[in-house]
């Protein structure tokens, strides 16, 4: 299966030997409508301004717990109270599976990247839990 | 997105000649490093967006290497790196796609609360995005980030021309680079004058001396040598300079009434830290100063305050300094408590009982001589109390119990009948 973002990725020296296939339960920041078109798009096609550095931009960010995502969502706003705007104003979970994507190792704040296959419709497979602002 | 008021400039006047690296954060750049075309580094704030999140507004400040390192290397904050701009602005522009709008130039102090990191963000170095790119550029490792405080505070006592008293409250409730809670500076300040005050008391009139009411006209102005007032600050974190009020110099004396001030306080901060240093300390002192440090203490503890204090003269080469923080100001305090002293007497009166409270066992009694006690009966001859007749003569047995608390002038004194029979 292709990824969603190929010909981007692939302007960039990308090393995605580390990126699996995965199946678990992972959460995500989103807005309340869970088909807000934000929720699951990267940042850099949600903010083409941004300066494009690295493959992982084309990337979807995941937490493998609710508490970490919401403890990172803190540590953001504690520094910029009006940054949930851009990253999302609640928390979402849902079951990855091997048809959706492959994900990147897990860092030490239990968050991994996600690159999505083309014509995955993650919206489908996520659902609100609560509010985080 | 706030309403903003401030003075309208060109989109040109800044232009950035390149973009050094992000600082935070990773997720979405919300602080990057820039250098403008006149070499001016610069720093691009992004602080809010449209509901539909396509405008999006920022700020720009500009700073130097020096507020760079500091704040990389946690010296002071994110809310501190913003104040202390170079040139006490920020330019805010809104960006929508590739047009951007001309700035709105404010004051750093009239940046929206909502826009501001919160003083309570400690930056992760792990969360600095470009930290390598960042370095190689300003090579950091080369900036000495460290204040020298003392030096500074030293010329500004020779320009000043006085002893300089340095309250440097590094951290507490409040407390940032160059600024400080107003109640909290109040407080502090409030209670090291009432410690200088009384200090200067007994370095004048003696440790013997009683109470003194500052109110008094006569006694303000005899007593102008016992004030102080506040002559600076400096940020650093945050450092209050203050100076005797008036000094008196003695032609036959070494040093003047304001030295001899500054010594007497140094000689009580220094030698409390050690319990049996106390000891010895806190009886050169008055009582009403024992007071007024435990109640400086006290506040220190409550607003877990990290204080250097520190003091230098423009003219001699003496230097006195001791840090208190909340846990040696509570050690401290407790070791003031364990200087109080308790005596034990035993005597006998004769007289008669005034009054008797069966209930609680309070009793008032009037000796042959007209002295007056007050005080409890033993819980074990209470009862007995009830027969007690008030025209009738008892000799009564009393266990005197004299509390002294060290930071109080007055002993408690604590009355028991033990023992009483009628006198016939």
């Amino acid at each position: 299966m292709e990824l969603k973002y190929k010909n981007e990725i692939q302007n960039f020296d990308c090393d995605l030997s580390k990126f699996k296939e995965i199946e678990r339960e992972a959460f995500r920041w989103t807005f309340d409508d869970i088909n807000d078109i934000r929720n699951f798009e990267p940042v850099y096609i949600n903010d083409p301004k941004r300066k494009q550095e690295t493959c992982v931009g084309f990337a979807l960010s995941f937490y493998e717990t609710k508490e970490a995502g919401i403890k990172k969502h803190q540590e953001l706003t504690l520094n910029r109270p009006n940054l949930f705007k851009k990253l999302g104003t609640h928390i979402s979970s849902g079951n990855l599976s091997k048809i959706d994507g492959i994900a990147g190792e897990t860092d030490e704040v239990k968050h991994f990247d996600f690159f999505t296959y083309e014509n995955v419709e993650l919206k489908l497979k996520f659902t609100v839990l609560e509010s985080i602002v | 997105m706030e309403n903003l008021e401030g003075i309208k400039i060109s989109k040109e006047q800044i232009e950035f000649s390149q973009e050094i690296g992000t600082i935070l954060f990773a997720e979405f750049p919300t602080t990057i490093l820039y250098k403008d075309i006149n070499n001016n580094l610069i720093i691009k704030e992004w602080a809010d967006c449209s509901d539909d999140g396509l405008i999006d507004r920022y700020y720009y400040f500009k700073t130097d290497k020096l507020n760079i390192a500091r704040f990389l290397s946690n010296k002071f904050g994110h809310i501190d790196f913003i104040r202390n701009s170079i040139d006490g602005l920020v330019y805010f522009q809104d960006q929508l796609k590739d047009s951007v709008s001309d700035f709105t130039v404010l004051s750093v102090n009239m940046i929206p609360n909502s826009y501001l990191p919160s003083s309570s963000f400690k930056l992760n170095i792990s969360d600095i995005v470009d930290y390598s790119k960042i370095d190689d550029f300003l090579n950091l490792k080369e900036i000495d980030t460290t204040i020298d405080l003392d030096r500074t505070v030293k010329e500004f006592a020779k320009f000043k021309k006085s002893e300089i008293f340095n309250l440097h409250i590094e951290k507490g409730e409040g407390v940032g680079f160059g600024t400080i809670k107003t109640e909290t500076l109040g407080k502090t300040l409030l209670k090291f004058e009432n410690l200088y005050e009384n200090i200067a008391f007994d370095v004048l009139i003696g440790k013997d001396r009683g109470t003194v009411d500052l109110k008094r006209k006569q006694n303000r102005d005899k007593f102008i040598y016992a004030n102080s007032e506040v002559v600076g600050s400096l940020a650093a974190s945050f450092s209050l300079l203050i100076r005797p009020y008036q000094t008196e110099v003695n032609l036959f004396d070494e040093l003047s009434s304001s030295e001899k001030i500054a010594s007497e306080i140094f000689a009580l901060l220094n030698n409390s830290t050690e319990t049996d240093q106390l000891k010895n300390e806190y009886v050169r002192h008055s009582e009403y100063t024992i007071s007024a440090f435990k109640v400086l203490l006290k506040e220190i503890y409550a607003l877990e305050l990290d204080v250097n204090i520190t003091w230098c003269s423009d003219k001699k080469e003496v230097n006195y300094k001791q840090r208190i923080n909340y846990n040696l100001a509570n050690k401290i305090a407790t070791d003031i408590d364990t200087l109080n002293t308790t005596s034990e007497d035993n005597f006998k009166k004769k007289g008669k009982f005034r009054a008797i409270n069966c209930d609680t066992g309070h009793f008032t009694f009037i000796s042959n001589n007209n002295e007056q006690f007050t005080g409890y009966f033993d819980k074990q001859i209470r009862e007995g109390s009830e027969q007690i007749v008030f025209t009738k003569i008892y000799e009564i047995s009393i266990l005197r119990k004299v509390i002294k608390d060290a930071s109080k002038e007055d002993p408690q004194i604590k009355d028991t009948v033990i023992g009483f029979f009628e006198d016939k």
